[in-house]
């Protein structure tokens, strides 16, 4: 990587937010990373984000379309990675995807190394 | 058997009223034919109270076996309606469940095996390997008959607290935000813990569906709280900030198949159920709502199995 590029993970299971992080930082990333949405939102204002993955389903009234308006406005042409544990979340991930998602990964996730590498190659 | 004897002398008591105590003085042979028709009287009293007392109890077992179907079909329901947020919640631990167990594959693979790392990711294997038992135990109590399921000294915050496991995404998927007080140091109640579980599921997802209309962008609230009332009665309120309902609405809400909600969305059982099974706790159910504003539903539970009167 020329350039550390930036990623930004945002997922209300903390634990899912830190094997991702281990994971980029093993890719060489900067990560920063975040359980709510809203101080995902400060994230994006403040950095220069290259990739954003995000949960699209998450408490506090902020979802992961909330995010993903942020990320358009205030990081215009970051990539951004949907994911969605939630068997209910089919329009959200249709509108998600609609308003802009590069992809859309569904959990759990079927191979983490495959999962990762994926996200990785929308930035190389 | 000991009724009907009651029963029998009561009947034998009635025959023999003053007034017709003056045909035994008038006339010893009228005497005679009065106590033998009267036998005979009582005896097809006697018979068809029997006969009213078999049909009564028939009628009673079926009531019961439809009310336990009754209660059966709505818990169905209400799965069936949870069916997607329980999956969920066991797809968030087994995510990280399957990603952990790669990164320990990956790094077994690599020949980077660290110990340090290694045993973070096997930790969080263990941890979520028991959130996700905890879920489908509950899951497995919900769904289960409550037949083979005992009558016990429970405390009331656990099955709150149980209720919430399957709910609390889908609260916070609607944005509800959940102000829990439980008073920690309550008596434990004499109560049934499925039956005491399927009350609250019921509350919460009828709180739940009351805040789908609201579109105002108020801040949606649930508060529920636990306390003790007067030594021996245990009190919890269950409070939302929705719509609330009119005088109407809320005069029907605990008939069976009474429903607002819209067509294959509720049964019109929920809080029918809810109000047999508090009355099964020998307790009661009051409900206050204001239209526009909200609904507050507060259960009120003797601490002891039977009580011969309830305080008011």
């Amino acid at each position: 990587m020329d350039k550390q590029k930036k990623i930004l993970i945002i997922d209300d299971e903390e634990t899912i937010v830190d094997i991702l992080k281990r994971r980029f930082e093993r890719l060489g990333f900067m990560v920063y990373s975040e359980c709510d949405g809203a101080p995902a939102i400060e994230v994006l204002k403040k950095e220069m984000i290259d990739l954003v993955v995000c949960d699209v389903k998450m408490p506090n009234g902020i979802s992961g379309s909330d995010v993903l308006k942020a990320s358009q406005t205030y990081n215009p042409g970051t990539k951004f990675v949907a994911m969605s544990g939630h068997l209910n979340s089919h329009e959200s991930v249709e509108s998600i995807m609609k308003d802009g998602a590069s992809v859309f990964i569904k959990k759990p996730f079927p191979c983490l190394t495959e999962v990762t590498r994926k996200i990785a190659s929308l930035v190389a | 058997m000991l009724r009907n004897q009651t029963y029998l002398h009561n009947l034998k008591d009635l025959a023999y009223e003053p007034g017709e105590a003056k045909l035994q003085e008038s006339s010893h042979e009228n005497d005679l034919i009065f106590e033998k028709t009267s036998d005979n009287h009582i005896e097809q009293l006697i018979q068809q109270n029997h006969c009213l007392q078999q049909a009564l109890e028939e009628a009673d077992d079926k009531l019961k076996e439809t009310q336990a179907q009754l209660a059966q079909a709505g818990k169905l329901a209400t799965l069936g309606t949870l069916g997607a947020e329980v999956a969920h919640e066991l797809n968030n631990p087994l995510t990280v469940v399957s990603a952990e167990a790669d990164e320990i594959i990956e790094a077994l693979g690599n020949g980077n095996f660290d110990k340090e790392f290694a045993a973070i990711s096997a930790k969080n294997i263990k941890k979520y390997a028991e959130r996700m038992r905890v879920i489908i135990d509950h899951i497995g109590r919900y769904s289960r008959d409550d037949k083979n399921s005992a009558w016990e000294r429970v405390n009331i915050n656990r099955p709150i607290n149980d209720s919430l496991i399957l709910l609390k995404s889908q609260l916070a998927d609607s944005g509800i935000s959940i102000e829990l007080t439980l008073n920690e140091n309550l008596p434990a109640m004499w109560g049934h813990t499925n039956k005491l579980e399927s009350i609250f599921q019921n509350l919460l997802t009828n709180a739940a569906d009351a805040f789908g209309c609201i579109k105002d962008g108020r801040t949606k609230k649930l508060l529920i709280s636990s306390s003790l009332e007067n030594t021996n009665r245990i009190l919890v309120k269950i409070k939302d900030n929705a719509g609330g309902m009119s005088k109407e609405i809320k005069s029907n809400i605990f008939e069976s198949f009474f429903t607002t909600k819209a067509a294959g969305k509720g049964t019109g059982l929920g809080l029918a159920i809810v109000q047999n099974l508090v009355k099964e706790h020998r307790g009661i159910i009051h409900v206050d709502s204001q239209e526009g504003r909200g609904t507050e539903f507060t259960l009120n539970f003797p601490l002891e199995r039977r009580i011969t009167h309830i305080e008011k």
